[in-house]
């Protein structure tokens, strides 16, 4: 252990001096980078242009890209430190102009995005002012734009066959071709709303004609100041008829009809509205429709 | 051993011990006082030159000189750490565009992942100037094609490179991390662009085309997807082509050193000129020198074609010094010379030390340069072929002597054939290397090319069945060898003491020796008993599935669902069940109940001994009465309400719940004040049982 320490810690005079240069020498070569990078160096700016380039172009190719939810908000982002577009305007079609070119002209990135996800949906400018439906498109910059915007020309004002002369038909009535005069309802729904009339007995009001299978809602709002009413034709006796009968009614079920015959069987005939809710008491029955078609004739 | 010959590992130790300390204590070194500290001791052991010392105070240089070295190291490494935490006000979750250049390329089947060397960045507010390196995982693109140097700008969201979810699984944190590479970022399609202007042309790109030359130069010869792997990892280190069944034989014959380019590769290509300058006369100084000259070209440019890697350009550095001490002809230790090129490469990157490739490289010379030729010479061979062979086999087992600690640490096995695979492997490589070097030479004559093309193939065919047919032979591998750092450690203590005692021929240095070894058997003896004796329960992080394992002492119980392959499970469980090294495997499956005294299963509820663990999924949503759960796991999305909750027990949430159930769940464990646990962020449970 004694010649170790001997051996190990001592240095001859010539060897002192070597070991200093070199330790010297490591100190200032590990130290004197880090001293260097305290300074705050006074870099050239670096050059932005290209990068911005690049992210512009990157858009470019996402715009083209199905969009999915989160590729758009980060076109929002704009280097608040430099401009990357030199602001110009030029005649330009809004239904057709890219996005990059909507920047150079003056449109925040967001907006131009806006503009972008509106034509995308399948939004059409005719007129000049509909740029301004655009959100977050200042009134300024519209003003500004306004005499370049490149419009095609108008078409003439095309006349539907809507505006015939004002037909009523009835809705408990009306036949399968009356019903085909209004808009909207070919021999399909025609045919479809006669089913359904008949399987009820009629309609007890006007609104009921929207519960057929299929018929779109706005169709039936189309055509809704067109029809007229009349009384039900057929009414449910419900003290008379048969299981399969009463349960082919729209309104009525098997279910509800099996414990309606059985009821019946059991207690007699019914007498009025009431005790029909007894007996379906157990059951989900909407009773403000079904009610204008039951009938108590007792045999 | 007279240490007054070795200079340089008078100062390397307490250099090394410096670099150490940082991150033993963690706590950096701040700049200004440490270099008023390192001024002063300059002029004190200026001082101490200039004027003469008594005789009772000759040591107090030398310790004035390690205490500067030591501090000198300690402040290297806390200064370069701190370069590495530059991007700590990274904007991280959010998508930002950013600009950087490629500085290397790994070649994936689901695209390249590079590494980029970043310069700005724009968030939604301001552009910023950058510089940190990022790991960018890019879609593949066939109408783009990235090369080394390029610049390139991307869409991306940069998140912190996550650490290993399930125990005893790779740390691709900690390994990236080494490299300095703290984040990563996945390329969308589309999101990214090649600047159209040209590469710059830097050194990395130059080298990067002349090595796709020398590939393709290869690709020639090697038709097969096993030749050329491994003729492309061994020749040029290029890895990317090796498949995994390729690694496993190389690793478990404990040959895969062969396919990293290291020490052993430059050593050979050094061997090969010394051979070839042996022929020619060196009688004049000026000759020598010329050959140093070319020596060290030869060794740099292979080192360049070898991909640059740390760990060529590690090897190109100590055998740099070899040389240059060969020439130099002065009868220095050998051991100088190793110290002198490991204290510039940890002077150029003080990481290094850290660095598996690095320690295993060094600790493998100093095996060769101590234990070869005592091995060597303790038998003699009469027959000349024999002789040579022998002579290999001492170089491997030396090796391997100072190596196999350190692999099974991080390696968890111990190949038990690797000096046979050696025998077999380094004359291999050695011609491999010559004929792949000559390769890149001849395609001006074709005949020379094809002759040295086919027996490139035929050995490299020939080597891989070689190495095949050993990883059949019984007792191959031995596995599951887990020890902790302080095994280590007096492992390494004991190969010391052994080393003193042979150099001192002290018989004290014998019994240490002996001492310390039977510590080392008998603390990791413990270790075994104390692991063959645990009970645990673990409950792993399994993408969309659950599972989990119970260790009860030998036998691993375990909810397993079939859907889930040997392949998903290599990420989760494998890894666990081969440390534990268990010897019985039960599966729990949800129809069947089991019981046992230590262990009672009838689907929900797991009994182990007095420990209650409830699962609640969508079939059971409710706590059941009178039951008081210790562990409750909820999974599959299950809809129980936070109020039935047990408090203060651990609740835990696993990878087959939705990321967004997880996420409402994490408010509510606040407002509720429950004790969760979200494998999805915390990793693996794991808890023992009592």
């Amino acid at each position: 252990m004694k010649t170790f320490f001997d051996q190990f810690f001592y240095f001859r005079r010539s060897e002192r001096r070597a070991a200093w240069v070199l330790f010297t020498c490591c100190c200032l070569g590990m130290g004197l980078p880090h001293f260097y990078k305290m300074i705050p160096a006074q870099e050239p700016r670096p050059n932005f242009e290209r990068f911005h380039r690049a992210v512009a172009q990157i858009n470019a190719q996402l715009d083209t890209l199905p969009t999915t939810e989160s590729a758009s908000h980060l076109a929002t982002a704009t280097p608040s430190t430099t401009a990357p577009y030199q602001v110009r305007s030029f005649p330009f079609d809004p239904n057709q102009v890219s996005k990059t070119t909507l920047l150079e002209l003056g449109l925040s990135p967001k907006c131009a995005q806006t503009l972008v996800n509106f034509r995308n949906k399948g939004g059409k400018f005719f007129a000049k002012a509909d740029l301004k439906k655009i959100y977050g498109l200042a009134d300024s910059t519209y003003q500004r734009l306004h005499p370049f915007i490149q419009l095609p020309p108008k078409r003439p004002k095309t006349t539907f066959a809507a505006k015939r002369a004002p037909i009523s038909v009835d809705i408990n009535q009306a036949t399968a071709e009356e019903w085909q005069q209004l808009r909207g309802i070919g021999p399909y729904f025609a045919k479809r709303i006669i089913r359904f009339r008949e399987s009820l007995g009629g309609f007890y009001q006007i609104d009921q004609v929207a519960d057929t299978y299929h018929l779109p809602d706005s169709t039936f709002v189309q055509i809704r100041p067109f029809l007229t009413h009349s009384p039900i034709f057929r009414k449910l006796n419900i003290n008379e008829l048969e299981k399969e009968e009463l349960a082919k009614h729209p309104y009525l079920n098997k279910k509800q009809a099996t414990i309606i015959v059985a009821y019946r069987a059991e207690h007699g005939p019914f007498q009025d509205l009431d005790a029909l809710k007894t007996a379906l008491l157990a059951l989900p029955v909407d009773w403000p429709q079904l009610s204008p078609y039951i009938e108590f004739n007792n045999p | 051993m007279n240490w007054r010959e070795l200079p340089f590992i008078r100062f390397f130790l307490p250099f090394v011990v410096g670099l150490l300390l940082p991150a033993c204590f963690n706590s950096p070194l701040s700049l200004v006082p440490a270099f008023l500290i390192v001024l002063l001791l300059i002029a004190a052991l200026l001082a101490l030159c200039l004027f003469p010392i008594a005789y009772r105070w000759r040591h107090i240089y030398g310790i004035l000189l390690c205490v500067g070295w030591l501090f000198l190291g300690s402040f290297h490494q806390s200064q370069s750490n701190q370069v590495d935490e530059i991007p700590a006000l990274l904007p991280l979750h959010q998508s930002v565009f950013l600009q950087g250049t490629i500085k290397t390329i790994k070649a994936r089947a689901k695209g390249p992942r590079v590494e980029l060397q970043t310069q700005l960045l724009q968030t939604a507010d301001t552009t910023l100037v950058v510089d940190f390196p990022l790991l960018l995982y890019l879609p593949i693109d066939t109408a783009k094609h990235v090369s080394i140097g390029q610049t390139i700008s991307c869409k991306a969201t940069i998140r912190p490179i996550e650490g290993p979810k399930n125990p005893f699984t790779f740390d691709f944190q900690a390994y990236m991390a080494q490299k300095g590479i703290h984040h990563q970022a996945f390329i969308q399609q589309g999101h990214w662009q090649v600047h159209q202007e040209a590469a710059t042309a830097s050194w990395g790109s130059y080298f990067y085309a002349f090595r796709q030359n020398a590939l393709a130069n290869l690709r020639r010869h090697l038709p097969t997807s096993e030749t050329f792997g491994v003729g492309a990892a061994l020749v040029l280190g290029y890895k990317d082509e090796l498949t995994s069944e390729t690694r496993s034989v190389y690793a478990n014959t404990g040959a895969m050193h062969v396919l990293a380019v290291s020490g052993l590769h430059v050593g050979i290509i050094y061997l090969l000129l010394l051979t070839l300058f042996k022929l020619l006369p060196s009688n004049s100084r000026l000759l020598t020198f010329l050959q140093l000259g070319l020596t060290v070209l030869v060794i740099w440019s292979y080192a360049m074609l070898a991909g640059a890697s740390p760990s060529v350009l590690r090897a190109a550095c100590m055998f740099t010094f070899f040389a240059v001490a060969k020439a130099l002809y002065r009868h220095s230790s050998i051991y100088n010379t190793l110290a002198v090129s490991a204290f510039v490469l940890l002077y150029t990157d003080p990481s290094l030390l850290s660095n598996i490739g690095f320690q295993l490289s060094y600790l493998a010379v100093i095996g060769i340069v101590f234990f070869q030729d005592r091995i060597y010479r303790a038998v003699y061979i009469r027959y000349r072929v024999l002789d040579y062979f022998w002579k290999l086999l001492s170089v491997g087992l030396a090796a391997q002597l100072t190596t196999l600690p350190l692999c099974i640490y991080y390696f968890h096995q111990i190949p038990l054939y690797s000096w046979l695979s050696g025998l077999i492997v380094v004359p291999a490589a050695t011609l491999i290397l010559s004929l792949g070097l000559l390769v890149q030479l001849t395609p001006a004559l074709p005949m020379l090319d094809t002759v040295a093309g086919k027996i490139l193939y035929f050995v490299i065919r020939d080597m891989n069945a070689a190495m095949g047919y050993i990883q059949q032979l019984p007792f191959a591998i031995s596995k599951a060898w887990y020890w902790e750092v302080e095994i280590l450690c007096l492992a390494y203590a004991a190969l010391l003491c052994w080393m003193a005692a042979i150099t001192t021929r002290n018989f004290r240095w014998m019994i240490a020796t002996l001492s310390v070894g039977l510590l080392t058997i008998l603390l990791f003896s413990t270790h075994i008993i104390q692991r063959d004796q645990q009970k645990e329960l673990i409950i792993y992080h399994q993408r969309k599935e659950s599972l989990f394992d119970l260790k009860w002492k030998q036998q691993i119980w375990s909810f397993n669902p079939d859907s889930l392959e040997v392949a998903q499970l290599s990420w989760s469980a494998v890894p666990y069940r081969s440390a534990k090294h268990t010897s019985q495997f039960f599966s729990l499956t949800l129809n069947t109940g089991i019981e046992q005294p230590h262990l009672q299963w009838q689907y929900p509820i797991l009994q182990i001994e007095q420990t209650l663990l409830l699962l609640l999924d969508k079939t059971y949503t409710r706590i059941p009465l009178h039951t008081v759960p210790d562990i409750v796991l909820i999974r599959a999305n299950s809809p129980i309400d936070a109020s039935q909750l047990p408090k203060h027990k651990p609740i835990i949430f696993d990878a087959s719940n939705s990321f967004r159930f997880q996420k409402r769940w994490k408010q509510q464990c606040q407002s509720h004040a429950l004790n969760c646990h979200f494998t999805y962020e915390d990793g693996a449970f794991i808890t023992p049982i009592k």
